[in-house]
């Protein structure tokens, strides 16, 4: 059985399958794909915030207006497709179609908006492509002592790491296609994402079959944790801090939340629900250099975030394994072995890549401008 | 007038926010009552953790808490099962058999609801996780 996400028609589905990564929610969480819309009216208010810009629109019905609130993607999206706040000015017509908010309130997510009467399409956004890959055979940059830097080269300022080659977490060698969020593509395909126990397995089913509305991220924007850091769009900075024994994790998907990686040789104190001096959502994390790989030990988990794209289970028996090696210049590969006794019948691994963004600080994005 | 309204919906109340859902739908605590019918209803607190394997739990952690002998949780339903060994009003022993279904699973105040036999006397409960 296909995921019902995948199963609509028309302009909805243009949305879903080929819109831009959309930083907080699938659309369909909030929106019913079923409930086709098309609204006329003049623009009353721009609200540019993240995590979703809206545009309030007066429309005429008889003798009734009444107010609509436009959904668009995140200020990053529009602005890399060159809209602004300017591109309508308030008492502009437009014409929206998409789709109504589930819960009957009068808000739409727009699949298109067209403006004035000159029928030009505004705010539309196109799927964020990775740089040129022209230097992808520049080797990896090192330190002076040899060890691969996570950064920039030497020299040079900025850059991110971004587009990761998976958008969720499924175990090495099982095939369960998904959306940018985690949505399956065939939610037959869920049993065999990763070793769950049955009601972990019957919960991430159930989080699926509801368009992942409950995604703490997209409810109170909470922080993004473990893998799913490298999964979210906006990309991610490795702040290296020798001086420190320290990496600094900072997250563009995010509210720019950072984590640290001690380097210190330190214990690993982590316990399940953390302690007094662990930041929970990201636990207690300790690295070693193996070579060029470096090697992440992290526990301490609570359960009050998803630690994937798409919504699978985790409990604060979280242990975490990631390895990640750089490559060469444009290559991060990223491995992490799941641990969790909790909610999976065995350990468990999931790789993927991602790529360098060079010279480009991380886009801002806090998710939480316009919400709790 | 040129604007022209296609569908409009009934509604203009906002989507109000509401808490997480996380980990084990189990996990956490729950106030609510039970009892035999309306008038009768006891408060009631539902402590109860996953250790990985299993469920377990207690009624009304305190002095007279009542330790969860049976708590299982079936997924394909999300129906419940508590099975415990407590004492009536008279100090007499007597076994609550609880059943009941998870409901709004997906939301942090989820419920659950059903029936609450204090040895043969049948009654009914519903419990709220804070």
């Amino acid at each position: 059985m296909r995921n019902a996400a995948f199963g609509l028609s028309g302009v909805a589905v243009l949305l879903l399958a080929g819109g831009p990564g959309s930083a907080h929610h699938h659309p369909a969480a909030k929106f019913d794909p079923d409930r086709a819309v098309t609204l006329q009216g003049s623009v009353s208010k721009i609200d540019w915030l993240n995590p979703h810009v809206h545009l309030f629109m007066e429309v005429t019905d008889g003798d009734a207006t009444v107010s609509w609130a436009v959904e668009l993607e995140s200020t990053v999206d529009l602005r890399r497709n060159g809209w602004g706040p300017d591109t309508v000015d308030l008492g502009d017509r437009i014409t929206v179609d998409g789709m109504a908010a589930r819960d009957g309130s009068r808000q739409i997510w727009a699949n298109s908006v067209v403006h004035g009467d000159s029928g030009r399409d505004v705010f539309t956004v196109a799927p964020a492509e990775p740089p040129d890959a022209a230097e992808a055979a520049a080797p990896t940059p090192r330190w002076p002592d040899g060890r691969p830097r996570l950064g920039p080269p030497a020299g040079e300022a900025g850059g991110y790491w971004d587009f990761p080659s998976r958008s969720t977490l499924v175990e090495d060698g099982a095939t369960a296609p998904a959306d940018r969020h985690g949505l399956l593509a065939d939610i037959d395909d869920a049993a065999g994402v990763a070793p769950f126990q049955p009601w972990a397995r019957d919960l991430y089913r159930y989080r699926q079959q509801n368009f992942l509305k409950d995604d703490p991220m997209f409810l109170g924007c909470k922080p993004a944790a473990g893998p799913r850091v490298f999964q979210r769009p906006y990309g991610v900075v490795f702040l290296e801090e020798p001086e420190r024994e320290r990496i600094r994790v900072i997250m563009g998907g995010g509210n720019q939340n950072w984590r640290f990686i001690h380097l210190d040789g330190r214990e690993q104190t982590g316990l399940p629900e953390g302690t007094a001096g662990d930041p929970l959502y990201f636990g207690h994390a300790v690295g070693e250099w193996d070579g060029d790989t470096l090697v992440v030990d992290t526990r301490g988990f609570h359960d009050r975030f998803w630690f994937s794209n798409g919504g699978l289970p985790h409990t604060p028996q979280l242990h975490l394994v990631e390895r990640f090696t750089r490559t060469d210049l444009n290559t991060l590969r990223y491995e992490v072995t799941i641990d969790d006794p909790g909610a999976y019948t065995r350990t468990w691994t999931s790789s993927w890549t991602l790529r360098w963004v060079s010279g480009e600080e991380l886009p801002v994005y806090y998710c939480q401008d316009n919400r709790p | 007038m040129a604007f022209t309204l296609v569908l409009i919906l009934a509604s203009t109340v906002a989507a109000p926010m509401h808490p997480v859902q996380e980990g084990h739908p189990m996990s956490g605590t729950w106030v609510g009552d039970w009892g035999p019918d309306a008038e009768e209803r006891h408060r009631v607190v539902v402590v109860m953790e996953w250790t990985g394997q299993a469920l377990v739990g207690t009624i009304n952690p305190g002095p007279d808490a009542i330790p969860m002998r049976v708590a299982t949780v079936d997924p394909s339903d999300w129906s419940v099962h508590i099975e415990a060994d407590a004492t009536d009003g008279e100090g007499r022993p007597v076994t609550y058999v609880i059943d009941g279904t998870i409901d709004d699973l997906g939301t942090y105040n989820r419920t659950i609801a059903g029936t609450w036999n204090a040895g043969a006397t049948p009654g009914d409960f519903s419990i709220t996780r804070q």
